[in-house]
């Protein structure tokens, strides 16, 4: 499989999208479950938009 | 299943399911960025072997199109293809170095203008060391221009 640069800028796209879709689910969804804070979740949701952003910049570069 | 415990005892009964569904999403992405990067490994691989590749008139023509390109990256090989062993892509060089008009070209083109042997490449050289207004582009020019004909013959 090969990839243009066309398409690996809207893989980009959408895995910054997907970064901020895991952020706001794990990080900030908790706020409003009513569940109380859990920190496993919070450093998860981190973890997975810091991985997702710097796959975005290797596909940009 | 022991991996679902132990992901349930970490992130609880409601949170391990939206890990396990973005990890998996991180795995698919892992395995779709490895194929891409195979493929352009083995397209490298590909133009490294062609048969072209020995070709000056190839790489006169790769130079050239490196100077329509503007791209900054291409500096750096254009000045090496200044000491090409074909004339025909030493003055490729020359040109596309004085279209993209970056200064780190000005000492190579001098060097050649001085030191070359072939008339083509000098003149080349000469051509694209007039674009820059630069005060070490112009003596190299001037020095070209007070030479005197027995030897301004030659370029």
């Amino acid at each position: 499989m090969r990839l243009n640069e066309e398409q690996r800028k809207l893989w980009a796209d959408k895995l910054m999208d997907l970064a901020n879709i895991a952020t706001a689910a794990l990080v900030f969804g908790q706020f409003l479950s009513g569940t109380g804070f859990q920190y496993p979740l919070f450093m998860a949701g981190v973890a997975i938009y810091v991985v997702l952003w710097i796959w975005a910049m290797v596909l940009r570069r | 299943m022991d991996i679902l415990a132990w992901l349930e005892s970490v992130f609880g009964t409601r949170g391990a399911p939206i890990v396990v569904f973005f990890a998996s999403i991180l795995l698919f992405n892992l395995v779709l960025l490895g194929m891409d990067e195979w493929g352009r490994w083995q397209d490298r691989q590909r133009a490294k072997q062609h048969p072209m590749n020995g070709d000056p008139k190839l790489r006169a023509i790769a130079a050239r199109a490196l100077g329509e390109i503007g791209e900054a990256r291409a500096i750096e090989p254009l000045i090496t293809a200044l000491h090409d062993e074909s004339a025909q892509v030493c003055q490729a060089a020359a040109e596309s170095l004085g279209r993209l008009g970056d200064k780190r070209a000005i000492e190579p083109l001098r060097e050649i203008l001085s030191q070359n042997q072939d008339p083509k490449v000098r003149i080349a050289a000469a051509e694209a060391l007039g674009r820059f207004h630069d005060a070490r582009a112009a003596e190299s020019l001037i020095v070209i221009l007070a030479t005197p004909p027995t030897v301004k013959a030659n370029v």
